[in-house]
């Protein structure tokens, strides 16, 4: 038994972002929900009191206020439930397995002490997971692994069990997702023209965090400086910032093949954007590693992106509105 | 297994209002010897109160009804989101009935907030909807029904609330969760904590007497509008409201007939452990009598509309208020010599 679910989603620097990418791509084809996801992750944000510190902006991140991914939550108390529902370990896996069966993904969290594909080094560690199958052999689940790449596996039946109702965490999330096959996808022209404004301007529609965080353009600023000044390297964050100028050239792309943005002013766009490769191979040279000539193509690089979006975005975003007016 | 019942008595010391009647209805069916816990209850419901909003209601007053920050009972909520649990979840009869049985299989009690109208032993029953409170305490697949100590088929004028346990149908429990009308509704697994140590504590006795002879609570909360009296006070509200009633409401004088007969029992245990003088003890009977029979005049005004029933009912109450206004300050005197 296994639910409809894509590895290798077009956004999947974070488990949260290609969980739900995964199971819309898996479920849909591109030409239906990639206008749709234009409206969305336009914006981004920086906090250093989060982790990952750089990450899209996105309000409704799990899309469940917009019916997309329908998500009944329950918070489990690890110590409560076996007693109080009266469960064994053979009634739980029963039950997901139920629920699975029945069309919906599970996310939830867990302690990746238990699972051994996820544990590099046996910590204590609230990690969060994908089910969205089973065997006899037990779920299969999609998770980044310790090799910081996106993938599947399989957890056995007693790991899943001990990951949940472990002593370490005595409250862990478990979400059933339901895909909305009557889910119309449509690109929002005015959502996009928000989330723009929102961008260049460094600004978010409302703060999703308890933290002070920095938005939009002034984010990208600091997101660059991190890691052109990180002594470790950060792949993650380096992905995170690569998918995000990678969306946001697409998106532009999209528009331009709708008319909304002229050819020239695209292409002007894209074309700072292609070092962007090269950019983010650049970062993932450890620093003390850098030589004069790295240096100056980061500084380049960085120097005609930030230029890009200040002077070129708000012409293609007036453009935009114009159209759409 | 094909049925299942946990421990629950069916006369509790308190039967007016659910709450109390499933906490001490608990207490008693779980430990045989009420003289192991009863001295515990002493310490509870001696203070009382009256809330305008958001119902009109006399009562006695515990802030905690289930004790729980005390640890009497150990709970766990697992509110139902119904559309959630039909539309995403895909929830059946079955899971759900599964579920319950499972819970009450494994030794705890379910308590939840359900839709009256489709409980067939309701007055509300396909009429209106009412949510209320039950909790269920066993089950038998033979009659396809969950046991659900509740009150029967009656109205708060007439008659004492049978307070008794009924047969409720798998199906018909389903409907009263899973039903249209309120779409968030309260499920609670409580589990008894048999561990507990049940023990007289004349300085909350004291604290309780003094709070309830001056009309205070020892917490005030936010839920507790300006229209809340408390102790005394509250009980010279009900002669108010029943000087204004055309009816009765029979679970006020039956409550008040309640607290004054767990006051007298009270007082009686206070003065087997010679800590008040017998003739409190003494001058205490009159004060239940008097609620006694209040209680019956208030029923018998309700079928009668008789003034004098009315009025004498008013004169027993406050007769009763005023034995406890006399004989109390003398159980604080006496408790303070001890503590």
């Amino acid at each position: 038994m296994k639910l409809p679910l894509n590895i290798n989603p077009i956004l999947k620097s974070t488990n949260i972002l290609a969980h739900s990418l995964g199971i819309i791509s898996a479920n849909e084809s591109k030409e239906e929900w990639f206008p749709w996801l234009c409206n969305k992750y336009v914006n981004c944000y920086y906090s250093k009191e989060r982790t990952p510190i750089f990450d899209f902006y996105e309000y409704d991140r799990l899309f469940r206020n917009i019916n997309l991914l329908q998500c009944q939550e329950f918070v489990i108390d690890t110590e409560k439930w076996p007693v109080f529902f009266n469960i064994n370990e053979l009634d739980f896996i029963q039950e997901i397995k139920k629920f699975i069966s029945r069309g919906l993904y599970v996310w939830g969290t867990y302690n990746e002490k238990y699972i051994r594909a996820k544990n590099s080094i046996p910590e204590d560690r609230l990690g969060d997971y994908l089910l969205y199958g089973f065997d006899e052999l037990g779920f299969y689940s999609a998770a980044h692994l310790p090799n910081g790449e996106y993938g599947e596996f399989i957890i056995p039946y007693h790991e899943y069990y001990q990951s949940v109702f472990q002593d370490q965490y005595t409250k862990v999330l478990l979400r059933f997702l339901r895909y909305n096959k009557e889910f119309k996808y449509e690109i929002d022209i005015v959502e996009i023209i928000n989330e723009l404004e929102h961008y260049i301007d460094s600004t978010s529609k409302r703060s999703i965090f308890s933290q002070e965080a920095i938005y939009g353009i002034d984010a990208i600023s600091n997101v660059l400086k991190t890691l052109e000044e990180a002594n470790e390297i950060n792949e993650q964050l380096i992905n995170l910032f690569y998918e995000f100028r990678w969306l946001m050239v697409e998106r532009l792309k999209y528009m331009y093949t709708l008319g909304y943005v002229e050819k020239e002013i695209y292409n002007i766009y894209e074309l700072i954007n292609n070092d962007l490769f090269e950019l983010c191979s650049l970062f993932r040279i450890p620093k003390e590693n850098r030589n004069s000539i790295n240096n100056n193509r980061i500084k380049i690089i960085t120097t005609n992106m930030m230029n890009a979006d200040k002077t070129i975005l708000p012409i293609i975003l007036s453009k935009i509105k114009r159209y759409n007016n | 297994m094909t049925s299942y019942r946990l421990p629950l008595s069916m006369n509790p010391v308190i039967t007016t209002y659910l709450s109390h009647a499933q906490l001490l209805g608990m207490l008693s069916g779980n430990i045989e010897n009420q003289e192991q816990w009863m001295p515990w209850v002493y310490n509870k419901y001696i203070n009382c109160c009256f809330t305008e909003s958001p119902e009109f209601k006399f009562d006695v007053y515990e802030e905690d009804k289930y004790f729980i920050k005390e640890g009497v009972l150990d709970i766990l909520d697992f509110p139902i989101d119904v559309q959630s649990f039909i539309n995403v979840l895909k929830y059946t009869e079955k899971d759900f009935v599964d579920m319950v049985k499972n819970i009450i299989q494994g030794g705890s009690y379910v308590w939840g907030i359900h839709n009256e109208k489709y409980i067939s032993i309701k007055p509300s029953y396909q009429k209106y909807d009412y949510m209320h409170g039950y909790m269920l305490h066993g089950f038998n697949d033979e009659k396809q029904s969950f046991l659900c100590a509740t009150y029967g088929r009656s109205d708060k004028e007439h008659g004492s609330k049978n307070y008794s346990e009924f047969w409720i149908s798998y199906s018909e429990y389903y409907s009263s969760v899973f039903q249209p009308a309120f779409p968030k509704l309260s499920f609670r697994i409580m589990r008894f904590n048999k561990d507990f140590k049940f023990h007289i504590n004349l300085q909350e006795i004291y604290n309780n007497i003094y709070n309830y002879l001056n009309s205070i609570s020892k917490e005030s909360t936010p839920s507790q509008s300006a229209e809340t009296l408390f102790g005394v006070s509250a009980w010279r509200r009900l002669v108010l409201y029943i000087k204004n009633a055309n009816i009765i409401d029979i679970r006020f004088t039956k409550i008040f007939k309640e607290h004054h007969n767990l006051m007298y029992n009270r007082l009686k245990y206070l003065y087997e452990l010679g800590i008040i003088d017998h003739t409190l003890c003494e001058n205490y009977i009159q004060a239940v009598k008097c609620s006694e029979i209040a209680y019956l005049l208030s029923l018998k005004y309700n079928l009668s509309r008789g003034i004098s029933e009315k009025e004498r009912c008013l004169s027993y109450i406050s007769q009763v208020i005023n034995q406890d206004c006399e004989i109390l300050p003398s159980v604080l005197d006496n408790l303070q010599k001890t503590i």
